[in-house]
């Protein structure tokens, strides 16, 4: 074993192994138990860390490793079976980057944020097992091992958000991301198999383990039959729509918020919703040639980020604010990914700038709530002096997002504004600037709301121990200077070949950001969504105003269909309940009749004998 | 053909298991039936030979000694809560 492949062993059998052992530590006590899984979560994000710069600042030459997994499934002699294979390029180690970093930092902070709750075996065991299925998943070059992970992902999430058992709310926001996930998950799974039975079709039974290789399908892109990438790339899409809570599958994520809001911090920032977004962009090289695919990524980007915007000027609960904004965020990285190669690099990296501030956000709202007690805003109001670390780093996160020069936000955003203006495309970046200054305006909102102006009510306020404040105060300084990594990252990307992506040096992506004509979206999107903040009493005194508020608040009525559609089967249902006698005697005859009935098809049909 | 007439039996037997299961109504005899059900499977595995079947119905014959228990623990515990074993008055377990 080189150290290359140790390396990728301790990245996934840290978080793994803290799931096995931290029930079993949880018999020498609460506090050995905490210490534990903080501890294996800052070894992991060590182990990662050492695997970026490894990728980013080594030989150009990905990590790979590969063992065989399943070796019998080979068709003949010469074939190979299934194998584990890791595929580690800059993509891969930043996404890793970003879920052992940002996920440790939650640990740390869980430490006291969660302290004294029921159930913190479970919690701590499930956050790595969180943390290290999303590391397995950015690793793996294998679809099927990418979907073992990909569901594992979606299991941590539906246990986590309904972590309080007892609460029926947040039981209920469980199942709801879950099933609507699942919608995704299930396409998922039919592109991947329709990608393999296109290309053993094509290429013969003997292909079957390479047809699962993501790698090996973007270099043979050209030997697979278009209808196969067709319907692969569509079902591609509609998984990443579940898993990146994109309209009109986003309606589990603002629900998600009955969860600990460390876990919500976990799921926007670090690992579950970048799962959509990773295999949007893993997959572009393989699609892109696919007619109208990269347009319609583009569009379901651009209708997400504007819709959950505008939801999140209206919305009264903390939480969802920044759930959908992080929607709203999401709808960016898409629409940068749907311009095609030339917004490849951006999207990435807004991906990377939005994890940091938004995780900066949600740890910040978590200081906010633990205190005060409400997801309320309108209870909250005047925390500015009473609540320091969490004041300052809130509104360097909430700055970020609205795009403040020079936070990482701002870079980020203009680089996909600068190159949707680069392509040539208008229309979707006219609205994409119009949800830039709605994003101005609500993150405004959000600040104004919660520290600005005079305390609502009385609180009993309590200084933010030094758990909380030290992965604020590290987010916020990550959310300062993160930016600067685009040197890095875009070099990193040329060298490995990524299609159409140049190296740039810090200073000419400074240089071109500030002579393009795209800044002046961005600084002008700030400057009226500040203005329009201010304004809102005005467009709320009209009728139309009126009327957008009211629908904007039910969410556009999304819930009220997927509702329609829930009664609709419960009917359908309790209409063939009846059928059921619970006579045990006529329900084995049914069985039986059933059994014959399909014998003689198959009989009759030639399938048997 | 030895191997047709042992088929034969290995049916009937399962038809036997199968009409008992269907038509009584004690719960400890719908258990008997699913039994001789699966001892008529495991003949005609027997009947094909060899001895991937011969393992095979060493395997059945353990596991279906473990179904038999659960059935019969499952017929207990009904009979302490309904007081009989009539599967009629299990009607209400449709849901």
């Amino acid at each position: 074993m080189t150290p290359n492949e140790l390396l990728v062993w301790l990245a996934l059998i840290f978080p793994f192994a803290g799931t096995a052992l931290v029930p079993v530590l949880a018999k020498a006590g609460t506090k050995a138990k905490v210490y534990f899984a903080v501890l294996l979560g800052f070894c992991t994000a060590a182990v990662v860390l050492i695997i970026l710069d490894m990728v980013w600042f080594g030989a150009s030459q990905a990590l790979t490793y590969s063992f065989a997994w399943a070796p019998s499934l080979a068709s003949s002699p010469t074939a190979t079976g299934l194998s584990f294979t890791v595929y580690i390029d800059p993509l891969a180690a930043m996404m890793a980057a970003i879920a052992g970093g940002i996920g440790s930092l939650v640990l740390l902070y869980s430490v006291k944020y969660m302290e004294g709750q029921e159930g913190l075996t479970r919690y701590y065991a499930l956050v790595l097992l969180f943390i290290g299925s999303m590391i397995g998943l950015v690793f793996v070059d294998n679809l099927l091992i990418l979907y073992f992970f990909w569901e594992a992902v979606g299991l941590c999430s539906y246990a986590l958000i309904g972590f309080y058992t007892k609460d029926p709310k947040a039981a209920r926001a469980g199942i709801k991301a879950l099933v609507i996930t699942r919608v995704g998950d299930i396409a998922l799974l039919i592109g991947i198999f329709a990608l393999a039975a296109g290309v053993t079709a094509s290429l013969g039974a003997d292909f079957f383990s390479q047809a699962l290789s993501i790698r090996y399908l973007i270099a043979h892109v050209a030997t697979i039959p278009p209808m196969t990438l067709a319907i692969a790339g569509f079902c591609f899409i509609i998984g990443a729509m579940g898993k990146s809570a994109q309209v009109p599958l986003h309606v589990w994520l603002p629900d998600a918020m009955e969860a600990p809001t460390t876990i919500s911090a976990l799921i926007h920032a670090a690992t579950m919703v970048n799962a959509g977004v990773y295999l949007m962009a893993r997959s572009l090289p393989l699609f892109a040639s696919v007619p109208y695919w990269t347009d319609t990524l583009m569009w379901i980007g651009v209708i997400t980020a504007f819709l959950a915007a505008t939801m999140a000027l209206v919305e009264p609960d903390l939480k969802r604010v920044l759930a959908y904004s992080t929607v709203s965020q999401l709808g960016f990285m898409m629409f940068g990914l749907g311009l095609g190669f030339a917004g490849f690099t951006a999207a990435t990296y807004h991906l990377m700038s939005h994890a940091i501030f938004k995780a900066l956000l949600f740890l910040g709202a978590g200081a906010v709530i633990h205190t005060i007690g409400t997801r309320n805003m309108y209870e909250m109001g005047g925390l500015k002096s009473s609540m320091k670390v969490a004041y300052y780093t809130m509104l360097i996160g909430g700055l970020s997002l609205a795009g403040l020069i020079p936070l990482s936000g701002f870079w980020s955003k203009d680089f996909i504004l600068l190159a949707a203006w680069e392509t040539g495309r208008y229309i979707p970046l006219a609205i994409m600037v119009i949800t830039a200054i709605l994003t101005a305006a609500y993150t405004l909102r959000m600040l104004n709301l919660v520290f600005w102006g005079q305390p609502r009510r009385e609180h009993h306020v309590h200084p933010t121990p030094a758990a909380m404040s030290i992965p604020l105060v590290l987010l916020a300084i990550g959310t300062m200077v993160a930016w600067m990594a685009i040197g890095f990252l875009s070099r990193a990307y040329a060298m490995f070949h990524f299609e159409d992506v140049q190296g740039m040096s810090l200073v000419g992506f400074i240089v071109e950001t500030v002579t393009k004509p795209a800044i002046a979206f961005s600084l002008a999107a700030l400057a009226i969504g500040i203005g329009l903040y201010y304004a809102r009493k005005a467009y709320a005194a009209n009728a139309v105003g009126q009327a957008t508020i009211s629908v904007a608040r039910k969410g556009y009525g999304f819930d009220a269909f997927y509702g329609g559609i829930y009664a609709g089967l419960v009917r359908f249902g309790n209409a063939f309940r009846r059928t059921h006698t619970g006579d045990l005697n006529y329900n084995l005859t049914g069985l039986v009749i059933g059994l014959v009935i399909l014998v003689l098809v198959l009989y009759f049909g030639g399938f048997l004998l | 053909m030895v191997v047709a007439n042992y088929i034969m039996f290995a049916v009937m037997i399962l038809f036997l298991g199968m009409y008992c299961v269907l038509t009584k109504k004690n719960l400890i005899k719908s258990a008997i039936g699913i039994s001789i059900m699966v001892k008529g499977a495991s003949l005609s595995f027997l009947a094909a030979g060899g001895t991937t079947a011969q393992v095979a119905v060493v395997l059945i014959i353990v596991v279906d000694a473990i179904v038999a228990a659960i059935l019969l623990s499952l017929a207990v515990n009904v009979y302490r809560r309904t007081g009989s074993l009539n599967i009629e008055d299990l009607r209400k377990l449709w849901g």
